[in-house]
């Protein structure tokens, strides 16, 4: 088969479909290829062994090359917006700054904000209600406020939603106002062309200029010609695929500089019922620990249904299962480090993406003070008994038994997972220190552009899926005036 | 160099690439190792109410064809990997002694060990906890629709 189009957009999650958006309504001939199929809403079935497999890529298998760290990635038509929790935060105001001083992009910040507000328009991005609250987030509130740490309401992007708390595991009650529907619709209406189950292989170029992409689909080999290429295919997706297209390495910074926030998991058990699973799972943030510039660790609540659970809480046998018959009575919450530990995407042969990743010791002694203090919180709001889930869990009842605890994070120990991969095409002027400008245009490159998460000069230390947004209409904008 | 590569397993799997073959049904040896994994990972569980291997197989089927073969290395692995220490294989193990086996595993010093286990453990996760009778022990009302 053999297509033609002014823009090919390779991925279709929170950058790709703001890209698409921007690019339709500005009268470009828009092709959306994403790898996974369409879903819809109707069709979830709100249980793990069906959604897992269908939403995240490799069924939910993804980890860091050493196994050590389990990755989360969507997929589908809509990508990670389809699973994700819809928190909508924006990069600390301190943290742009030094992205614009370090990587040499002054404008980025005020072009941001401005791209910031009219996704939050389009999201329809407010508030998480007081009523949205369950009881797994009052806790939290609760034990941080009683703490005296700093602490705020979250945003997100939801509507009609009816508090199943099945959010990660795609709503069926199509409450998300995502890429799915909200961007994708508007740029199919403005005369984007979206194809589901389409795997890029190889981006085509000759003479340092892209001419279009290599795919295969379940009908055979796709060729598509195209003006430009927008790449949206994730932190991970991206940059192997430019690797495997033997593109833009002249600096080795093609998958470099990857970042993935960790998180681990602190639970507690309370007197009485939390049913945590219930409800908007995150509306609240700890930000105590966290120094938007140097790191640390960003706190919030999280809870996960019974697969999730039973592989998240730490332990074996009878203690374990113990912990899962107070699985009504548990609250917990997530420690997610703003790392600065980086790694790098590699691909193999064919192009799927290999991360390699390990903790350095200066996030692994602030994951330890996270877990710490995720204990603090837990206990501060009444909870009988937490659990640090270390290899060997360390139960704690009251807070003082935590002063002389000494952490010693390796890995696997705890176990930790990720779901913010970023930076791996990172933003800046500097081709020796950075894969794309200002523009998210391939260092070296011409006629690609790249609009996800990758572009981020650094980890952001909060959640990333509105700035990916942003960044996708900034640099589809951009694009859009120069063709 | 980490001593078994092939033992990458996150949620529950892993991103290895191996060229391989299409991976055979789990013979008898192998479902039974996959019982007594469970039976020690998840104590307490009514495993007898719940069709572990089934969840399990059906779970394997839906992983990249890497992890498949990963997975079926790890069982093995386990398996064996007592013989030395107990003089047995795990399936044959008292149930103390797979205990014992699989904590000393969960918190070696060696990474590969640790790795084995947490494995093991999410794989049989997704295999349990998918079932209502699971569901029951936990509270868990399961889905809305």
């Amino acid at each position: 088969m053999h297509l033609d189009c002014d823009v090919a957009v390779v991925g279709s999650g929170a950058g790709g479909s703001a890209a698409a958006d921007a690019l339709a309504r500005a009268g470009h001939d828009v092709l959306v290829l994403e790898m996974g199929e369409r879903q819809e809403p109707s069709t979830f079935t709100q249980r793990e062994e069906d959604m897992l497999p269908r939403l995240f890529q490799d069924a939910g298998a993804r980890t860091t090359l050493d196994g050590a760290i389990t990755v989360m990635q969507g997929k589908g038509l809509g990508g990670s917006t389809l699973h994700n929790l819809n928190l909508c935060k924006r990069v600390d105001d301190t943290l742009l700054d030094r992205w614009a001083e370090d990587r040499g992009l002054p404008d980025l910040p005020s072009r941001l904000q401005a791209a910031y507000a009219k996704v939050e328009s389009d999201l329809e991005v407010v508030d998480v209600s007081d009523a949205q609250l369950n009881r797994n987030n009052r806790l939290f509130r609760s034990g941080v406020q009683s703490l005296g740490w700093a602490n705020g309401r979250l945003k997100h992007n939801r509507k009609g939603c009816i508090g199943s708390g099945f959010c990660e595991l795609g709503c069926a009650y199509d409450a998300k106002m995502n890429a799915a529907r909200v961007l994708l619709p508007r740029a199919e209406r403005a005369g984007a062309r979206l194809m589901t189950g389409v795997r890029v292989e190889r981006v085509l170029h000759r003479f340092g200029r892209v001419t279009g992409l290599s795919a295969v689909t379940s009908d055979g080999r796709v060729r598509i010609e195209a003006r430009a290429v927008v790449l949206a295919a994730s932190a991970t997706g991206s940059p192997a695929l430019l690797l495997a297209s033997g593109l833009g390495d002249a600096h080795r910074q093609v998958g470099a500089h990857l970042h993935i926030h960790p998180g681990g998991t602190v639970g507690g058990t309370f007197r009485d019922v939390v049913d945590g699973w219930k409800g908007v799972p995150q509306g609240w943030e700890c930000t105590e620990h966290l120094d938007p510039v140097k790191g640390g660790c960003w706190l919030v609540p999280v809870f996960g249904h019974p697969v999730t659970t039973a592989a998240m809480l730490p332990g074996l046998g009878a203690d374990h299962t113990r912990m899962m018959g107070r699985y009504r009575h548990l609250a917990a919450l997530t420690t997610m480090l703003h790392d600065h530990s980086s790694g790098r995407v590699l691909a193999d042969r064919k192009g799927r993406p290999m991360i390699r990743y390990r903790l350095g010791p200066r996030d692994r002694a602030h994951m330890a003070e996270g877990l710490v203090a995720g204990a603090r919180i837990l206990l501060a709001a009444g909870a009988d008994e937490v659990v640090l889930p270390m290899a060997q869990p360390i139960r704690v009842r009251i807070a003082p038994e935590l002063d002389d605890l000494d952490l010693s994070v390796r890995r696997l120990d705890p176990a930790l997972a990720a779901v913010h991969p970023m930076g791996s095409l990172r933003m800046g002027s500097d081709p020796r220190s950075s894969a794309c400008d200002g523009e998210g245009r391939l260092h070296g490159t011409r006629g690609l552009v790249v609009a996800d998460g990758s572009l981020m000069p650094s980890s952001t230390g909060g959640p990333p899926q509105l700035t990916i947004y942003a960044l996708g209409r900034l640099v589809g904008e951009s694009l859009a005036e120069r063709l | 160099m980490e001593r078994r590569a092939f033992l990458k397993l996150g949620v529950l799997g892993t991103s290895g690439a191996l060229v391989l073959g299409a991976v055979p049904a789990l013979g008898t040896d192998e479902q039974r190792v996959v019982e007594a994994l469970a039976a020690a990972i998840f104590a307490g569980v009514p495993l007898g109410e719940l069709d572990v291997v089934g969840a399990y197989e059906r779970s394997l089927a839906v992983l990249p064809r890497s992890v498949r073969w990963q997975a079926r290395g790890l069982m093995r692995a386990l398996e064996w990997e007592p013989v030395l220490r107990y003089g047995a294989r795990f399936s044959r193990l008292t149930p103390s002694d797979r205990q014992a086996f699989l904590t000393g595993m969960a918190t070696s010093s060696l990474y590969s060990r640790r790795l084995m286990v947490h494995g093991a453990k999410q794989l049989l996760a997704m295999a349990t906890y998918q079932q209502e009778p699971a569901w029951k022990l936990m509270g868990y009302d399961g889905p809305l629709l």
